[in-house]
C-alpha cells in the first residue's frame, strides 16, 4: 500500500494535519487534471467561436476517426511510462502490423486470420522489446530506438514502396464507418472500450497497482513480492499488440497498407502521455489525465486544421504544450516554496 | 575522491593490479568497436571490388562527417546524464537560416554566415540547457518539445520556399567540398572538432567535471562541481555543433527547405550509442563516436555497393544498433565481474 502510492497517503493525511485545507482532490482527479480540463474547455470555446464547423457532430466524427490510431497507442504508452519504461518503436510496430495485415490479405488469408496474424506480429515485436529491456537489462529508450529502425525496416523489406489497397470491403467499411446511423465512428468505440478497460484496470486492478509500484521503486516492489520482470514484459507485449490493432485499423481507415504508415507518430504519443501528467521517472500520473491530454491535443489539432494552420506549426504548439507541461509544475513548486518561506519568517 | 579519475569507466577495476597493456587494450570498448569496423571493411572489400577504393573511402568519410559533428555535441550531453533529441530540428533550422542568410547577402564573407549559424545554434542549445539545468526538468521532455518547436520555427521561416544551389554563391558549396591532398574538407572539420573535443573531455578540468557529473551527480556536486553550468554548457555545445552542421548540410546538399534533417536526431543518436556512449551518463569517448558513425556509414555504403535493396538498409541499421548495445552490456558486465572477483 505504501509502496505504490506514497503521494496518495500524503494527501489522505493532509486534511488532518492542516485544518485550513477543507478539500483535497481525489487521487484520480488532481489539479493537473483540472487544468487540462480547463484547457480543453477553453479550446472548445475558442474553436466554436472562431469556426462554425468546429462544434459540429461531423467535425467530431472526422476528428475522432482520424485520431483512432494515435488514441489507441496512447493507452499502452501511458502504462509503460508509469512503469518507468518507454516504447519508441510503437509507430514502427503500427506500420509493420499494417503491412503484415495487407500481405496476409493479399496472400488469401481470411479476414479474421489476417487481423490475428498482424496482432501476433505486434505482440512478438513487443516481446522482443520486453526481452531486450527486461531480460538483458538494457535501457528501453535505447532498445526501442534500435527496434524503431528494425521494425520499420522489416516493414519496408516486406512491402518495399508498394501499398496494398485491395483490402476486404467489409473491413474498410467497418474502419471508415460509424455505429449504426449515428456519427460515432466504429474505431472510436473500439478505442473507448480499450481505454475504459485499461483505465479501470490501472486505477483499480492489481495489475495497475503493480505497474505504479514498479514505476515508483523496482527494489521496493520486488521486496513486496511483485514480479517486476513479468509486469514489464507484459506491458511491452500489451504495447506491441495495441500498436498492431491501431495499425490494422489505420490501414482499413485509409484503405491502404503501406510500410511508412504512421512514421513519426511515436513522438506525438509520448507528448500526449507527458502532457497528461505522467512522469518520465515513473510511478506518477493518472489515466484520466492522459485521456484529457489526448482530448486536448486532438481538439486543438482539429481547431488548427480548420484554421488552415500547417502541420509543422501544429507540432510546434504541441511542443510548447509539452514544455509547458514540465515547466509549469516546477515553477508552481518554486512559487509555493517562496510563499511558504515568507510565511515561516514574518 | 577518485570520481574524477575513475569516471571514464563506471565499472572500475583495480588499477593497482598489474595488467598487460594488451589486455587493457582489449577491455576497452573502442578496441572491440574498431575490430567490428575492420571486420566490416574486410567483409565488404571481399564482397565488392568497388568497396576498397580511394573514391569510396572518400564517400564514406564524407557521409559520416555531419553525423560525427552533431554526434560529438550529443555525446557531451549524454556524458552529463542528459539527452538531446532536438538536433534534427536544430540542424534543419540553422541549415535554412544559414543558406537563406548567405543567399540574401551575397557580398558577406562566408565566415560571418558560419558564425551566425553557430550563434543561432548556441541560442537554441541555450534554450534547452536553461530549461534542463535551471528548472531540473527531464531533458528528454524538453528536447522532444523543442524538436517540435524548432521545426515549427523552421517551417514558419521557410514556408514553402527552398534555397537551391542557384541562389547560393559557388563559394558556399566550397565550404563543404574543398579537399586537402584528396582528403575531403568536411571530414577534416569533423576530425579537428573530434580532436578538440577529445582533449577537452580527457585532459581538461571542465571535461572531467562533465563526465564526473554524469557518472555520479550527487558526488560531483559534493566535490564542488557546478553541475548547472556544465549541463547548460553541454547543451550549448550541442547547439553550436548543430549550427555548424547546418551550414555544412546546405553546402553539401545544395538544396535546403523546411524539411531538411528531419529524423536526423535518431541517426545521430544511433551512431553515438553504437559508439559506446552510455545513455546513463559519465561513460564514453569521442573516438567511440567517430567509430560508431563510421560503422553505420560503412554499412549503408557497403550495402548499396552490394546492390542490396535500399529497403533493407533501415532494418540492418536497427539490428546493428541493437547488437551494439547488447555487446556493450556484455562487455561491461564482464569487466564488472572481474572487478568484483579481485
Amino acid at each position: 500500500m505504501t509502496v505504490h502510492a506514497p503521494e496518495k497517503s500524503e494527501s489522505g493525511l493532509a486534511p488532518a494535519a492542516n485544518p485550513r485545507k477543507r478539500y483535497s482532490f481525489p487521487s484520480w482527479f488532481g489539479p493537473w487534471e483540472l487544468s487540462l480540463l480547463g484547457l480543453v474547455i477553453i479550446v472548445i470555446l475558442l474553436g466554436s467561436s472562431s469556426s462554425p464547423y468546429f462544434a459540429t457532430p461531423e467535425n467530431f466524427a472526422i476528428t475522432a476517426a482520424a485520431a483512432v490510431g494515435l488514441s489507441l497507442m496512447v493507452v499502452p504508452m501511458a502504462w509503460l511510462m508509469i512503469a518507468e519504461e518507454i516504447d519508441l518503436s510503437i509507430a514502427s510496430v503500427f506500420g509493420l502490423s499494417g503491412v503484415v495485415f495487407g500481405l496476409s490479405i493479399e496472400g488469401g488469408l481470411p479476414l479474421p486470420l489476417a487481423i490475428l496474424s498482424a496482432i501476433a506480429v505486434g505482440a512478438i515485436a513487443g516481446l522482443i522489446n520486453g526481452f531486450l529491456t527486461v531480460d538483458i537489462g538494457l535501457p528501453s529508450l535505447v532498445v526501442t530506438v534500435g527496434t524503431l529502425a528494425l521494425f520499420r525496416g522489416i516493414a519496408f523489406i516486406l512491402l518495399e514502396s508498394r501499398s496494398v489497397s485491395d483490402l476486404p470491403l467489409e473491413f474498410t467499411s467497418f474502419a471508415q464507418g460509424n455505429v449504426g446511423m449515428t456519427l460515432i465512428p466504429n474505431g472510436f468505440v473500439l478505442f473507448l472500450v480499450v481505454a475504459i478497460v485499461a483505465g479501470i484496470l490501472l486505477a483499480r486492478g492489481s495489475v495497475g497497482r503493480k505497474t505504479y509500484a514498479v514505476g515508483s521503486s523496482v527494489a521496493a516492489s520486488r521486496f513486496s513480492g511483485v514480479r517486476v520482470k513479468k509486469v514489464k514484459r507484459g506491458l511491452f507485449i500489451f504495447s506491441g499488440s495495441i500498436a498492431a490493432v491501431a495499425g490494422v485499423m489505420y490501414s482499413g481507415y485509409v484503405s491502404s497498407a503501406r510500410a511508412n504508415n504512421g512514421t513519426g507518430l511515436e513522438l506525438s504519443v509520448i507528448a500526449i502521455v507527458l502532457i497528461g501528467g505522467v512522469s518520465m521517472y515513473g510511478g506518477k500520473g493518472s489515466f484520466i489525465g492522459v485521456m484529457l491530454s489526448l482530448l486536448l491535443v486532438t481538439t486543438l489539432t482539429s481547431w488548427m486544421t480548420l484554421g488552415y494552420v500547417t502541420t509543422n506549426i501544429q507540432y510546434t504548439v504541441i511542443g510548447l504544450l509539452m514544455i509547458g507541461a514540465v515547466v509549469v509544475p516546477v515553477l508552481v513548486g518554486k512559487v509555493r516554496d517562496l510563499v511558504q518561506r515568507r510565511r515561516a519568517q514574518p | 575522491m577518485s570520481t574524477l579519475n575513475a569516471t571514464r569507466k563506471a565499472p572500475q577495476h583495480p588499477s593497482s593490479k598489474p595488467t598487460g597493456r594488451l589486455r587493457r587494450l582489449f577491455e576497452q570498448r573502442e578496441t572491440s568497436l574498431v575490430l567490428v569496423l575492420a571486420g566490416l571493411v574486410v567483409f565488404f572489400s571481399l564482397m565488392s571490388s568497388r568497396f576498397a577504393s580511394v573514391a569510396n573511402a572518400g564517400q564514406i568519410v564524407t557521409d559520416m562527417s555531419i553525423v560525427v559533428i552533431v554526434g560529438i555535441g550529443v555525446a557531451m550531453v549524454l556524458f552529463t546524464r542528459n539527452i538531446d533529441v532536438s538536433t534534427g530540428s536544430m540542424v534543419g533550422l540553422t541549415a535554412f537560416f544559414a543558406a537563406d542568410f548567405a543567399a540574401k547577402n551575397p557580398g558577406l564573407p562566408l565566415i560571418f554566415v558560419v558564425l551566425a549559424s553557430c550563434l543561432l545554434g548556441a541560442f537554441l542549445g541555450a534554450i534547452n540547457g536553461a530549461l534542463v539545468a535551471t528548472l531540473k526538468v527531464p531533458s528528454i521532455m524538453v528536447t522532444l518539445g523543442t524538436l517540435y518547436i524548432f521545426r515549427g520555427v523552421d517551417s514558419a521561416l521557410a514556408g514553402a520556399n527552398q534555397v537551391t544551389a542557384q541562389n547560393l554563391s559557388p563559394a558556399y558549396n566550397q565550404i563543404a567540398s574543398w579537399t586537402l591532398f584528396g582528403f575531403p574538407g568536411i571530414f577534416i572539420y569533423a576530425l579537428v572538432i573530434a580532436a578538440i573535443a577529445h582533449v577537452f573531455i580527457r585532459h581538461t578540468y571542465s571535461g572531467r567535471s562533465m563526465l564526473a557529473l554524469g557518472s555520479n551527480p550527487s558526488a560531483a556536486e559534493k566535490m564542488g562541481i557546478a553541475s548547472k553550468r556544465w549541463v547548460f554548457g553541454a547543451f550549448v555545445l550541442s547547439g553550436v555543433l548543430s549550427g555548424f552542421a547546418g551550414v555544412l548540410w546546405g553546402a553539401r546538399y545544395g538544396t535546403v527547405d523546411s524539411s531538411v534533417a528531419t529524423g536526423f536526431e535518431l541517426v545521430v543518436l544511433a551512431a553515438v550509442v553504437v559508439g559506446g556512449v552510455s545513455v546513463n551518463g559519465g561513460n564514453g569517448t569521442i573516438l567511440g563516436v567517430l567509430v560508431g558513425a563510421a560503422i553505420l556509414s560503412v554499412i549503408s555504403i557497403g550495402l548499396a555497393l552490394l546492390n542490396v535493396s535500399q529497403f533493407w538498409l533501415q532494418a540492418i541499421q536497427g539490428l546493428v544498433i541493437i547488437a551494439a548495445i547488447i555487446f556493450d552490456i556484455v562487455i561491461r558486465r564482464r569487466v564488472e565481474g572481474k572487478g568484483k572477483r579481485s
